[in-house]
């Protein structure tokens, strides 16, 4: 059965994000009040999910190498786009990334008080990211980057939980079609099943946001139509825990998030017991 | 009651013992006369930090009698402000620091034997998590508690938090409650040998016989071989393992 591999640190799983630093990226982000740019939602979200996935290892006596992390920024160039101790690699082990922010801002957060109330607490939040716009969107070029980076991991990893590349755009690719660039990465294969390639979409558009669509059908524009396209299904076990956290999905849900967050992608990876009632 | 306890632990492969992360009380095997005594197990979550702290903040607590079964909420109360005091005197990094805000948690299960001449002989116990107890008497099995079947166990149990919030686990503590006899065999064990066991029951087996063989000169293997043959046919999932093996007699 597929999708089934134990994650631990003699046989690490690897994420690899592909984040869109294009010039269109310089426009307002999603609906309403916001005050954001694509661009400043896409750092962001990379920081946010990075930010969760340190946290997910983090044990006591430091960070366990559960997984491994690649960030591939596409604009004015493709290639990695860690800076400082990380510039220029490929995939980084993740208590490297966690001792590498390139800063830590205090942020408040509302937080249960165990009494009933909320409070407010000051949080540190690091950030490896900022946002950047300049330049095309060469969306086949990345894809093939990343195809060539997750071979490498493979032929290292076979016996590996799948990789999982999430993909932060507004869609808008200028190097053509990236249908079967896109293709070629979910169908790379370990032992434990095919590459995963999730897409989250950030939009200008004022439509309603989405968390794992089941179908084109409302999805407001043809960019997030293409990027739904591009998204693997659900496997099973993650179609069981999305339901169980208040998903509606189906067997044609996909990996697909519309000016929403993909942390629940993180979340539902196994590296051992879980509390049900940590949130 | 004449008390013949043994304990029985082994970490995760991949895992050195500094990383296991269940907890038991008494600290080791236990044999002796009493009129009452307390036995504990914890399973600290893997995804939390600092939970073999709780772990062992939670079992020291069942054997001493400050946590039972009556008394639930002043405890808990003490121990999660102690396993604070304990994280946040240390200097840490970022990460370490956000997640010991989320808290840690863990499984508890405490075993309480009594004898009394009024009340003659008692058992009860209470239980978070999945971490289980099971009675066996001849070669019946009486009890099996909180769980009753192999299919109960999930990744995501309930358990106890050592944050004060909203859905820290303790509206899911069950209490259970019974007589022992003399010649009873208690078993108590976390949730990756508690899922073999009741999986082998379920085919009609009798695992508590091999338990019972565990360290005697007709079980050759040491446990942590045993443990480690079951996780490699994948038998049993690869997680910390402790048991508690009671044998209650009327003399020595």
């Amino acid at each position: 059965m597929s999708y089934t591999a134990e994650i631990n640190r003699s046989n690490p799983s690897c994420f690899l994000f592909l984040i869109d630093q294009s010039g269109s990226m310089s426009d307002q982000f999603g609906a309403g009040e916001s005050t954001k740019t694509k661009a400043e939602g896409v750092a962001d979200a990379i920081n946010r999910l990075l930010q969760n996935l340190v946290i997910k290892c983090a044990k006591s006596e430091g960070v366990r190498d559960y997984y491994h992390v690649g960030v591939i920024g596409y604009g004015n160039r493709v290639g990695s786009a860690f800076g400082g101790q990380l510039s220029s690699r490929d995939l980084v082990p993740i208590s490297e990334i966690a001792s590498n922010p390139c800063r830590i801002e205090p942020r408040s957060k509302k937080v249960d008080d165990g009494a009933g109330g909320i409070v407010e607490q000051s949080v540190k939040f690091p950030i490896w990211f900022e946002p950047v716009a300049s330049g095309g969107t060469p969306m086949c070029q990345t894809f093939s980057q990343a195809k060539t980076v997750l071979d490498g991991w493979l032929n290292q990893h076979a016996k590996c939980f799948p990789p999982i590349v999430i993909n932060i755009t507004d869609g808008e690719s200028t190097d053509g079609d990236p249908s079967s660039a896109s293709m070629a990465v979910r169908e790379l294969k370990g032992d434990d099943g095919n590459v995963l390639l999730f897409n989250l979409h950030v939009s200008s558009h004022r439509a309603t946001p989405i968390t794992f669509a089941d179908s084109e059908e409302l999805l407001p524009d043809q960019f997030a139509k293409l990027l739904f396209g591009m998204s693997s299904r659900l496997p099973d076990y993650m179609r069981q825990i999305a339901r169980q956290e208040g998903f509606t999905v189906s067997d044609n849900t996909r990996g697909f998030a519309f000016n929403a967050d993909l942390l629940s992608v993180i979340q539902f990876l196994d590296i051992g017991t879980r509390p049900s009632n940590l949130r | 009651m004449y008390l013949f306890a043994d304990v029985f632990w082994a970490p995760k492969t991949g895992n050195s013992d500094e990383e296991y992360e269940d907890a038991f009380f008494p600290k080791q095997k236990f044999e002796g006369r009493r009129d009452t005594f307390n036995f504990a197990i914890a399973d600290g979550a893997t995804e939390s930090s600092f939970s073999a702290l709780w772990a062992r903040l939670l079992v020291k607590a069942v054997g001493a009698g400050r946590l039972s079964p009556n008394c639930i909420e002043p405890a808990l109360t003490k121990l999660k402000s102690c396993w604070d005091h304990s994280v946040s005197k240390k200097t840490l990094p970022w990460f370490a620091e956000e997640k010991a805000r989320f808290g840690a948690f863990s499984t508890l299960l405490g075993l309480f034997l009594r004898e009394s001449e009024e009340e003659g002989r008692q058992w009860e116990a209470f239980a978070i998590g999945d971490s289980c107890l099971f009675q066996v008497r001849g070669d019946q099995l009486l009890l099996r508690f909180p769980l009753c079947n192999a299919e109960e166990f999930t990744n995501r149990p309930t358990l106890l938090s050592s944050r004060e919030q909203v859905g820290d686990g303790r509206e899911s503590i069950k209490r259970h409650y019974g007589e022992w006899n003399y010649e009873d065999h208690f078993f108590m064990m976390t949730d990756a040998l508690a899922h073999w066991f009741l999986t082998r029951y379920e085919l009609g087996e009798k695992p508590w016989v091999l338990l019972q063989s565990l360290g005697s000169r007709d079980f050759s293997a040491d446990f942590r071989s045993w443990v480690n043959e079951l996780r490699q046919n994948n038998s049993l999932k690869n997680d910390d393992v402790t048991l508690w093996r009671i044998n209650i007699s009327q003399d020595p």
